[in-house]
C-alpha cells in the first residue's frame, strides 16, 4: 500500500533525526573550536561555578545538576604548560557572572564573564614559574577562595625524554 | 427593564466608575526628596516595595550584598549594575557607525523625578543564578490612578453585566451560532483529510522536544541561556494560554509529541491504518500490548488534579533547571510507552497528564469544537466508525463517540474521526467563546478552583517581590526545608480545602437566594462555569510579562539554543530590554476585566436551563459575581496595585 510504503519512509526520516541531531550538535560544537582559530595552541577551558570554584573543562547541564545544594570545598584547578607555548584558555561560567584575572600576564577581564558566553584568552606563556589566577567578580561565599594555578615550565632547564 | 433604561444605567454607572478615581487623584499632595538605599541579594531586593508620591525627587542607592546583580526601573531611565563594592550606570548609545555601544559608567547614587504615576517594576538584568528571570521589587508611584481605575472598572463591568443580561435574556435565547471550517475552506478538509496531518506536527515537535532534551542534558546549567528553559516555559507556555487554549481548546494534544512514540508503537504504524473488518472488542484495529480497560473509579481528572498540584509544588525549580525539565519530558515519555503496553486509548493523556487536566476544561471554553454535523446521521449509523475505527482512520484514541459528544473536555482534536467516518458527518466548527458550560463531576470543579489558585499562587511566588518566597519554593538551592513545607501546606490547602470550599458555600447560598428548587450539586457546578474565562484570563495575565520581559531571550537562544557560544543567526548578544514593560500592568488589567466579563456573562448562560426566570437567575448570581470579582481584585492588587 502506498501509505505503509510512506510510513517507511518516515520512519527512517525519525532514525535519521535521532541520530544526527546530537551528532550535528557535536560537530558544530567541535567547529567553533579555538584550535581551528590558533593551530597548535593549547587549549583549556575553565568554567567559573559559583559553589566548585574553577571547573576544569567544559561544565554542561547534567554535571552539575545537584538534587540538594552543594557548598564547596572548592576546586583549585592546576594548568600546567612549557614555556613558549601559545595558550588558549575557553572562559565560562555555568551559574553568575565570574571574572577572571592573571596577573603576571597581565590579563584581566573587565565585563565578567557571562553565563551562556564564552570569552577567550590567548597568550603566549614566555615567563616561567607558577602563577595564580582567580575570580575578580564577587560570586558568592566561595569566591574568596577561586583560584587556580599557572605552571609554566622552563623546557631549557628540564629537557624532555 | 426597557433597552433605554438599561443603556442610561449602565452609562451613568461608567461615568461614576471614572469619576471616582479621577477625584481621588486630585487630592493635593507635596513633592519631598526622597533619599533610597536598595540592597540586591540573590534574589530580591530589600527594600521591595518603594511607595513615592508624585513629583518626588528620588536619589537612589544601589548595592549587591552577594553577585553581580543588575536594576533595571520600567517606565524610567535607571539601569544600574552592582557588584560588591561598585555601582555602575549603564548607557545604550550608537557610536558613530551607527553600532550599538554599551558603556558601564561607575556612580555613587542616581536621580530622577518620579513623575509618571503607577506601579513600575525594576528587575534584575544580571544572570545571578538560577532564579533570576524572577528578582524583581516594584516602585509605587501615587496617585496610582490606573490601579484605582481598575477597581473602580471591575465592579462597573459586574454591574453593567447584571444590567445587560436582564434587559436582553428574554429576546435572546437563540442557537448560538457555528461554523463548520471544513465546509467553509475546502483546502482545509483536504489537509485534515490526509493520513500524514496530525504526523508532521507530531514530526516537527518531536525533533523541538529531543533537541530540548539534549540541550539539557549537553547545554549550559543556566536556565534562560538554555532552549529547553526558554522554549518550554516562556515562548510554549504563554502560545499554549493565550493561544492554543483559547482559541483551539486541546489543540496542543494534536500536536504534543511526548504520547506520539507510545502511539506509534501501539498501532505498530506512523500514518497509516491496519483496519480489521471484524472488531476486537468493539475496535476495528489490533493494537500491540495488553489493551486493558482504564480502571472506572479512575476515569475522572483527580488524578490529574493532583499530579498537577505535585507538579507545581516544585514549579520553581522545574521551570529554572534544564535538567529538570528534561527529567519531566522523560518521565511523561516513557510513562506513556508503558501505560500503552498495559491500557488501550490514550489513557495518560485522559487521567495522568497533568497538563491535560486544566486543558480539558479549559477546553470548554475555546472557539474550535469538533462535532457531527447532523447528530440523526450518527443515531442511524450502527458501526459508529469514530468511535471503533474504520479503513480511512483510527478509531478514537480518546475514546470519544462524536455522536453525542456536547462539550470539548476530552476531545484531543486528532482528526482520526473526521478520516473515519463514512457518512463524511464530522466537522470543525468555530463558535463564540465560552460555549460549552455544563462541568459534569466535583473533579471538573475543583480543576478549575486549583488553576484560579495557582494562577495567584504564581502571581505571587513569580512575578511578586517577595525574595523570601522565592526562596522557600526554591528549596533545593536555598535549603530552607520548612519554609518549603509551609509554601506547600498554604498551596495545597487553598487549592483544595479553602477556595473550593467557600466556592461551595457561596454556591449553597446563592441556591437559597435564586429562591428556585435547584439540585445543589447542578448548580455548584454550573456556577463554577465562570471561573473558566475569569481562570484562562488570569493565566494570560500572568504569562503576559514573562513573555514580553524575557522575549530577548528568545531571541538569543534561537543564535544559541544550548547556550554554548554559538552565533548561529547573529542574534546571540541580543541586548537585555523588555517590550514596553511600563504598560504590562495595563494590559494585564484590561485582561482580567475581559475574564470577569466572560466569566460573569457566561455565567449567566450556564443558569438558563436549570433556573425559570431572569429573576433567580440573577438572584443565583449576585455571590459567584462577587467572588469573581474579589478574585479579579485579588490580582489587580497583585499586577497594578
Amino acid at each position: 500500500m502506498k501509505t505503509k510504503k510512506r510510513d517507511l519512509i518516515y520512519l527512517f526520516s525519525i532514525l535519521i533525526i535521532i541520530i544526527g541531531l546530537p551528532i550535528g550538535i557535536r560537530a558544530y560544537d567541535r567547529y567553533l573550536e579555538p584550535e581551528a582559530l590558533t593551530p597548535g595552541a593549547k587549549v583549556f577551558t575553565l568554567t567559573g561555578h559559583a559553589h566548585k570554584g574553577w571547573v576544569l573543562g567544559e561544565v554542561q547541564a547534567n554535571d552539575i545538576f545537584s538534587l540538594w545544594r552543594d557548598e564547596g570545598p572548592a576546586v583549585k584547578p592546576v594548568i600546567e604548560v612549557s614555556k613558549g607555548d601559545q595558550v588558549v584558555l575557553k572562559l565560562r561560567s555555568a551559574d553568575v557572572t565570574h571574572g577572571f584575572n592573571l596577573k603576571a600576564y597581565g590579563i584581566y577581564i573587565a565585563r565578567g564573564i557571562q553565563p551562556g558566553k564564552t570569552i577567550f584568552v590567548s597568550f603566549k606563556a614566555d615567563k616561567a614559574g607558577a602563577f595564580i589566577f582567580m575570580c575578580n567578580v564577587f560570586c558568592g561565599d566561595i569566591h574568596t577562595h577561586m583560584e587556580g594555578k599557572l605552571i609554566v615550565k622552563d623546557s631549557s632547564s628540564v629537557p624532555d625524554a | 427593564m426597557s433597552p433605554k433604561r438599561a443603556l442610561i444605567l449602565i452609562l451613568f454607572s461608567l461615568e461614576l466608575a471614572v469619576l471616582v478615581p479621577l477625584g481621588i487623584a486630585l487630592l493635593p499632595e507635596t513633592a519631598q526628596t526622597r533619599h533610597i538605599d536598595i540592597n540586591a541579594r540573590r534574589f530580591g531586593y530589600t527594600p521591595a516595595r518603594i511607595v513615592v508620591s508624585k513629583g518626588d525627587p528620588v536619589s537612589l542607592r544601589f548595592y549587591s550584598t552577594d553577585v553581580t546583580h543588575g536594576f533595571q526601573l520600567d517606565g524610567y531611565p535607571v539601569d544600574l549594575i552592582a557588584r560588591k563594592g561598585v555601582t555602575f550606570q549603564r548607557k545604550v548609545r550608537h557610536d558613530a557607525k551607527g553600532h550599538l555601544k554599551i558603556d558601564w559608567q561607575r556612580i555613587s547614587s542616581v536621580r530622577f523625578v518620579a513623575n509618571r504615576t503607577g506601579k513600575f517594576i525594576f528587575r534584575c538584568t544580571e544572570t545571578c543564578g538560577n532564579l533570576h528571570p524572577f528578582m524583581t521589587g516594584e516602585l509605587i508611584v501615587r496617585p496610582n490612578m490606573a490601579y484605582h481605575f481598575f477597581i473602580s472598572l471591575s465592579i462597573w463591568v459586574v454591574f453593567a453585566t447584571f444590567v445587560w443580561v436582564r434587559f436582553k435574556s428574554p429576546a435572546g435565547s437563540g442557537r448560538i451560532k457555528r461554523i463548520n471550517l471544513l465546509e467553509k475552506f475546502p483546502w482545509l478538509k483536504r489537509l485534515v483529510m490526509r493520513r500524514s496531518f496530525q504526523f508532521w506536527f507530531l514530526l516537527l515537535n518531536f525533533i523541538v522536544f529531543y533537541l530540548f532534551i539534549l540541550s539539557s542534558l549537553w547545554g549550559s546549567p543556566v536556565g534562560n541561556r538554555n532552549i529547553a528553559i526558554v522554549f518550554v516555559w516562556i515562548l510554549w507556555w504563554f502560545i499554549l494560554k493565550a493561544i492554543l487554549v483559547p482559541l483551539g481548546g486541546r489543540l496542543w494534544c494534536l500536536m504534543c509529541p511526548l504520547p506520539a512514540p507510545a502511539e506509534w508503537m501501539s498501532r505498530k504504524s506512523l500514518t497509516a491504518v491496519r483496519y480489521l473488518k471484524t472488531p476486537i472488542r468493539r475496535l476495528h484495529h489490533r493494537f500491540v500490548g495488553l489493551q486493558k480497560d482504564w480502571p472506572k473509579k479512575l476515569r475522572n481528572i483527580w488524578l490529574q488534579n493532583i499530579l498537577f498540584l505535585a507538579l507545581i509544588s516544585f514549579g520553581m525549580i522545574l521551570i529554572t533547571r534544564p535538567l529538570a525539565t528534561a527529567i519531566m519530558f522523560i518521565i511523561i515519555l516513557t510513562g506513556t510507552l508503558i501505560l500503552s503496553l498495559i491500557f488501550r486509548h490514550r489513557v495518560f493523556c485522559l487521567y495522568l497528564c497533568p497538563v491535560g487536566g486544566f486543558l480539558g476544561t479549559y477546553s470548554m471554553a475555546s472557539m474550535t469544537e469538533v462535532r457531527s454535523i447532523d447528530p440523526e446521521v450518527c443515531i442511524k449509523h450502527k458501526d459508529k466508525s469514530c468511535l471503533s475505527g474504520g479503513p480511512g482512520g483510527w478509531a478514537c484514541p480518546w475514546n470519544q463517540y462524536v455522536g453525542n459528544m456536547s462539550r470539548n473536555n476530552y476531545c484531543g482534536l486528532c482528526t482520526e474521526c473526521i478520516k473515519s467516518c463514512p457518512k463524511d458527518n464530522v466537522g470543525i466548527f468555530i463558535r463564540p467563546f465560552g460555549s460549552d458550560k455544563k462541568l459534569k463531576g466535583y473533579d471538573e470543579m475543583f480543576n478549575v478552583m486549583i488553576m484560579l489558585v495557582v494562577a495567584v499562587a504564581f502571581s505571587i511566588v513569580m512575578l511578586g517581590p517577595w525574595g523570601f518566597i522565592k526562596d522557600a519554593a526554591n528549596v533545593t538551592e536555598s535549603g530552607q526545608v520548612i519554609p518549603f513545607l509551609i509554601y506547600l501546606a498554604v498551596i495545597w490547602s487553598t487549592a483544595l480545602l479553602i477556595v473550593p470550599g467557600f466556592f461551595i458555600l457561596v454556591a449553597r447560598a446563592a441556591g437559597r437566594l435564586a429562591g428556585a428548587e435547584i439540585n445543589n450539586r447542578l448548580l455548584t457546578l454550573r456556577l463554577a462555569y465562570i471561573f473558566i474565562p475569569v481562570g484562562i484570563c488570569a493565566w494570560i495575565a500572568f504569562s503576559l510579562p514573562t513573555i514580553m520581559i524575557n522575549y530577548g531571550y528568545i531571541i538569543a537562544v534561537f543564535s544559541d539554543p544550548l547556550g554554548l557560544g554559538w552565533d548561529l543567526l547573529g542574534t546571540a548578544d541580543a541586548h537585555f530590554k523588555a517590550l514596553i514593560p511600563d504598560w504590562i500592568p495595563v494590559i494585564q488589567g484590561l485582561v482580567l476585566l475581559a475574564g470577569l466579563y466572560l466569566g460573569v456573562s457566561r455565567g449567566f448562560m450556564a443558569l438558563k436551563d436549570v433556573l425559570p426566570d431572569t429573576k433567580s437567575q440573577t438572584r443565583a448570581m449576585i455571590l459567584p459575581a462577587l467572588f469573581a470579582l474579589l478574585a479579579v481584585n485579588l490580582l489587580l492588587k497583585l499586577y497594578m496595585g
